[in-house]
């Protein structure tokens, strides 16, 4: 009889949520991956049900903690979609401005807090800061200023409140947009020093080769590095609008975990899943990076296309980097919009819309009635279209690591995991491994 | 310098909303005596937040492993700065950056206020809805007596302590 061993986390540190891994596995590969999240699903969607569809925004960015800006951004064009109206370019590159913020605040708090330790031997950030403290700080100063983005134009620096449907609230002066200009200066500077510092971790090969390469899917627009808009493409050729997501994509309960995994339609089992995030994103959008990104990228010889996770660290690093290029472009070139949103009127209509979070796609598809009520709210988060491909992961490193001592395995699996940053708020809970072994 | 009151915690996540609803009330008894800031999760932005405070407060929901129906509500005060969190944490709320360890590296890299008070509220249903349990909202009241008292007198409130 074969010996099985199973890999039992009960609480995954260093995510954002709660949950649990169970892996059960033998010399000749795995049987077994569950990654199990806990909460019950679908409150959102259930308490949008009735409220006005200005609440949209609000309500959605309270589902987590770390991308507010994220659900706003969808929840807004999805509502938009539905109303048929398209607000003022200045306004469409404040919302990016805005995006950048929380994409720099995100990264960098994965980046430096979360994954990095991971790297170099630590079980937190607190450790590695008592031997890094100049790197810890380098992060905090980068984020800061993520923050302070998120705070002039969000109005609020940890849950923003000047977004709303049709435009802010209130739109920033240019001069106010000044000093942040000059912080923006330095940060580029120390993102570009984080990219190379990040370059120089040491990264385990992981590659998945046909037939079990990744399937990328991401936003893509014909003029900019995607994050509000753009069509929906893959690595395989698909290339569909917001609209057509639910009829290439569909949501599966799976018994172990409250949150439903995403696949894509019509595939065979073990070919369903797919990947979102900043590696689907770069791959997709390289040439869209700003020409800064491109060099430093470059420098480090990192290659236009990356199929390994565990670099997706890097890439999250070039992301920092190019939003804080984009937010000074967005700046120099600003113009405060006439009127800082649209006024809308509510009308019986379905819309539909995908951003870029920070951790990938994010869709948001609404019906309302003739008084604004929302009827049926649809949210699709990141990590739930990850999730199965996590699963995946971990069924393809653990062979080649069988060799590890069980602690340092299940390390393995556990920095394989947050190479996803998964987000368990958004999903819904997260991850805990334990490790057993069954005769 | 006024004062900081910084909540962390999740309105639409049950009892861990216990923090938001009690930094609300305070706002209504203290005004514009104090400074107020809603955290819903990014732990790690405290150290911006509190570092040229003179004095914060800190109000979190948290689970402590006994927490059966009977001790919902229990209010837990801390000195930030002095005391450790203990090793069976009861203010171990769900965030990727735990209080814990927001205090440590403001510790070792030098973010920290002058003062640092931390309340944390025993809850054990953390589930996403509105509904903070009973216990705890009526904790959250008795919390906002005993912040006010000692923001006003400067005197260490007295409570139940882990």
């Amino acid at each position: 009889m074969k010996k099985s061993k199973i890999i039992k986390v009960d609480y995954l540190a260093r995510v954002e949520g709660e949950g649990a891994l169970y892996i059960r596995y033998d010399e000749a590969g795995v049987d077994d991956v569950q990654l199990k999240i806990f909460e019950p699903p679908r409150f959102f969607e259930a308490f949008l049900r009735g409220r006005d569809y200005l609440e949209a925004p609000d309500i959605t960015a309270r589902i987590c903690g770390i991308c507010p800006v994220a659900y706003q951004m969808s929840a807004v064009h999805a509502i938009e979609n539905a109303l048929r109206i398209t607000p003022a370019n200045e306004i469409r590159e404040l919302r990016r401005l805005l995006y950048c913020g929380e994409w720099i605040e995100s990264h960098v708090l994965h980046i430096y807090m979360l994954h990095a330790p991971d790297f170099l031997g630590y079980d937190s950030a607190v450790a590695m800061a008592k031997d890094y403290p100049q790197i810890v700080q380098r992060g905090l100063q980068i984020k800061k200023i993520g923050n302070a983005i998120v705070s002039l134009i969000g109005g609020r620096e940890i849950h923003p409140i000047n977004v709303r449907v049709g435009g802010f609230y209130r739109a920033p002066t240019g001069s106010e947009l000044q000093p942040l200009r000059e912080e923006l200066l330095k940060g580029r500077e120390l993102a570009i020093a984080s990219v190379h510092w990040v370059a120089k971790l040491p990264f385990p090969q992981f590659k998945r080769d046909a037939p079990f390469a990744y399937e990328f899917i991401a936003l893509s627009h014909p003029d900019e590095y995607p994050m509000n808009e753009g069509r929906i493409i893959s690595s395989t050729g698909l290339n569909i609008n917001a609209q057509q997501y639910e009829e290439y994509f569909a949501e599966e309960h799976v018994s172990h975990s409250n949150a439903l995994h995403s696949i894509i339609k019509g595939r065979k089992k073990d070919n369903d899943a797919y990947l979102v995030g900043p590696m689907a994103r770069y791959n997709l959008n390289y040439e869209r990076l700003s020409p800064l990104t491109k060099k430093v990228a470059e420098e480090i010889g990192f290659p236009r296309f990356c199929d390994n996770p565990f670099q997706s660290i890097i890439v999250r690093s070039l992301e920092v980097l190019y939003a804080f290029d984009e937010a000074i472009r967005i700046i120099d070139n600003y113009q405060r919009p006439e009127a800082p949103y649209l006024e809308t009127q509510p009308t019986a209509a379905t819309g539909y819309a995908v951003t870029e979070a920070p951790r990938g796609l994010l869709y948001h598809h609404y019906s309302m009635d003739d008084q604004g009520k929302i009827s049926d709210a649809k949210i699709v988060a990141p990590t739930s279209q990850n999730q199965k491909t996590i699963e995946n992961d971990l069924r393809y490193l653990i062979p080649h690591y069988m060799h590890l001592d069980e602690d340092k395995l299940r390390s393995m699996c556990e920095q394989a995991i947050r190479n996803y940053d998964p987000c368990i708020s958004c999903a819904t809970h997260f991850l805990k491994i334990h490790k057993e072994k069954k005769e | 310098m006024k004062p900081l009151i910084i909540s962390i915690g999740n309105r639409y996540r049950c009892d861990d909303g216990v923090g938001p609803y009690t930094l609300d009330l305070l706002q209504l008894v203290l005004g514009e005596s104090s400074d107020f800031i809603e955290n819903i999760g990014d732990t790690s932005a405290l150290l911006d937040i509190w570092q040229d405070r003179d004095k914060v407060v800190l109000i979190d929901a948290c689970y402590a492993d006994d927490t059966d129906d009977k001790n919902l509500g229990q209010i837990f005060r801390l000195d930030g700065l002095n005391e450790s969190l203990p090793a069976d944490n009861p203010v171990s709320s769900n965030h990727a950056i735990s209080i814990a360890n927001a205090i440590e590296l403001g510790k070792l890299l030098h973010q920290l206020p002058q003062s640092l008070t931390i309340y944390s509220i025993s809850g054990n249903n953390f589930s996403q809805g509105e509904a903070i349990s009973p216990p705890l909202l009526i904790a959250a009241q008795h919390l906002v007596s005993l912040i006010s008292d000692e923001l006003n007198t400067g005197m260490k409130a007295c409570t139940s302590t882990p």
